[in-house]
């Protein structure tokens, strides 16, 4: 596979802090390629996020975008933790938000909101303002507006840290589902292991002090896979051993 | 008893009931003079001044003067409070350049610049507006700034995020639907404070309800004077009635 994106070496720093807290980090992502990037909590891993969205400059190192650049299209977007979506919008004019510093006609803006609407199982709620919206839904939103730009490579922050178990394992089946039918390159950033196997094709652990990458395996279990599969399990201790 | 404030009908039963409680204490004072011989209007005499006062030709005019003093001094307070917050609230060195400016004069209280008012632009509806607007303008001012200053830093990432980076359009796309609910609040607030010091100006003398009650308290037609009173209370409520309408409606988006 062709890499969409790569990074190298980077580093990263908090401010003020005297030691950076991920050193050295390369990562080459393959088109279409599902990545899990799994650590614990202050290991750098939603800052590294931001570094590979251009969000803000690494302190080290390189992120590249190596997929072509096209008329009325992002390479990257971003899907936030929270959702993030505006209260003062429609979810339709959410989704719009993205669209509108791109050269993309009045006409076929309507016509690919409708389709990630479609997509994200959200058509019938197009019209209705964030606070009318359950988490789940706002966060199906957040995922049609990263979309709706057609990027090669979806970056996801922990998107769904902030739902509850049940609406979790139905928005990580839909994510899947989003997944195969639209071909983009996904980094998944989490702290759920059991997340992580079940959705990727490859997992990166990020661990230490400076981080570092403790674990960099593919998964390797067939699609579809079941929450409950024992070789995912497997993978789960080994994931957790390296953490 | 206990459950007649939670309905719509007892609510209005005790409001009524208020009032009149407020005139017949109000009535006691007159009649038993709690306070100097002919300086307490007589309530039961309301109606009739008020017939007075419209037969008199004085009451509509007043309005009429006081109200273009009023929107004059409220538009240009308003809108400047809000430009000048806003610009200083979203360009650092204009924050930095105004700073020490913005503490000196703040404090100086809105009437203590009739002086100038009326050297500038003698007793007229220029000088009046100018009073008020002066008011008006630090209100918008502190609540736009402050309304902007306390926007999400999220939504300013997530216009990056989506390639949003010009200034206009991060801040007609983020700040100002963000900051809409405090500048909003800090609007309504300058239609209040507007007419606080609308009186004021006018009691130094520029025609409208202010001049009016005046000189009615010259002459001790204290009754004439409430009726005055009262048509500022009536008109504030119907500008500040208005003003909700609008306010719904641009805030439609928030939860209610």
């Amino acid at each position: 596979m062709a890499p969409v994106l790569t990074a190298r070496d980077i580093t990263l720093r908090f401010p003020g802090a005297p030691q950076p807290v991920l050193r050295d980090f390369s990562l080459s992502l393959g088109a279409g390629e599902f990545l899990a990037i799994v650590g614990g909590s202050g290991v750098g891993k939603s800052t590294l996020l931001r570094a590979l969205a251009g969000l803000l400059t690494p302190g080290g190192g390189q992120v590249e975008l190596n997929s072509p650049r096209r008329a009325g299209q992002r390479r990257r977007a971003i899907v936030f933790q929270d959702g993030r979506l505006m209260p003062w919008r429609t979810l339709r004019g959410n989704i719009e938000y993205g669209l509108e510093g791109l050269k993309v006609s009045r006409g076929d803006r309507d016509a690919r909101v409708d389709e990630v609407l479609e997509l994200t199982g959200l058509a019938e709620l197009a019209d209705r303002y964030p606070h009318q919206l359950s988490g789940g839904q706002a966060q199906r939103g957040g995922i049609a507006r990263a979309l709706a730009v057609q990027p090669d490579v979806l970056l996801m922050d922990e998107p769904f840290s902030a739902v509850d178990a049940l609406t979790r394992g139905g928005l990580q089946d839909e994510l899947i589902r989003i997944w195969q039918a639209s071909g983009k390159a996904i980094v998944f950033v989490t702290h759920d292991i059991s997340e992580a196997a079940f959705l990727a094709d490859r997992v990166m652990v990020l661990s230490g002090q400076p981080a570092g990458v403790a674990l960099d395996r593919p998964i390797g279990v067939e699609r579809p896979r079941r929450h409950d599969d024992p070789a995912l399990a497997e993978i789960g201790a080994e994931i957790a051993g390296a953490l | 008893m206990q459950h007649l404030p939670s309905t719509r009908a007892g609510r209005a039963v005790l409001g009524a009931a208020g009032l009149v409680l407020f005139i017949a204490l109000w009535k006691a004072a007159q009649s038993f003079e709690w306070v100097r011989q002919g300086t307490m209007p007589d309530p039961f005499l309301l109606p009739q001044a008020f017939l007075d006062e419209l037969r008199s030709g004085r009451l509509l005019p007043a309005i009429g003067s006081s109200l273009v003093h009023y929107a004059w001094g409220l538009a240009l307070g308003s809108l400047l409070g809000f430009l000048v917050g806003l610009v200083v609230a979203t360009a650092r060195w204009m924050d930095a350049l105004h700073g020490w400016l913005a503490r000196i004069l703040r404090p100086i209280p809105p009437l203590a610049w009739v002086v100038f008012a009326i050297a500038w632009f003698k007793v007229s509806h220029a000088g009046a507006a100018f009073v008020i607007s002066i008011g008006v303008f630090w209100v918008n001012y502190f609540a736009t700034y402050s309304a902007v200053r306390n926007v999400d830093p999220r939504f300013y990432e997530l216009a990056q995020a989506f390639g949003h980076l010009r200034y206009l359009k991060v801040h007609s796309s983020v700040t100002l639907p963000a900051a809409s609910p405090g500048i909003l609040a800090g609007l309504r607030t300058g239609v209040g404070q507007a007419w606080m010091t609308l009186i004021a100006a006018e009691l130094l003398g520029v025609p409208g309800m202010g001049q009016e009650m005046n000189s009615a308290a010259g002459v001790g037609a204290y009754e004439a004077v409430v009726i005055y009173m009262l048509a500022i209370s009536a008109v504030y409520s119907v500008s500040d009635w208005i003003f909700g309408l609008a306010e719904d409606r641009v805030l439609a988006w928030r939860p209610s």
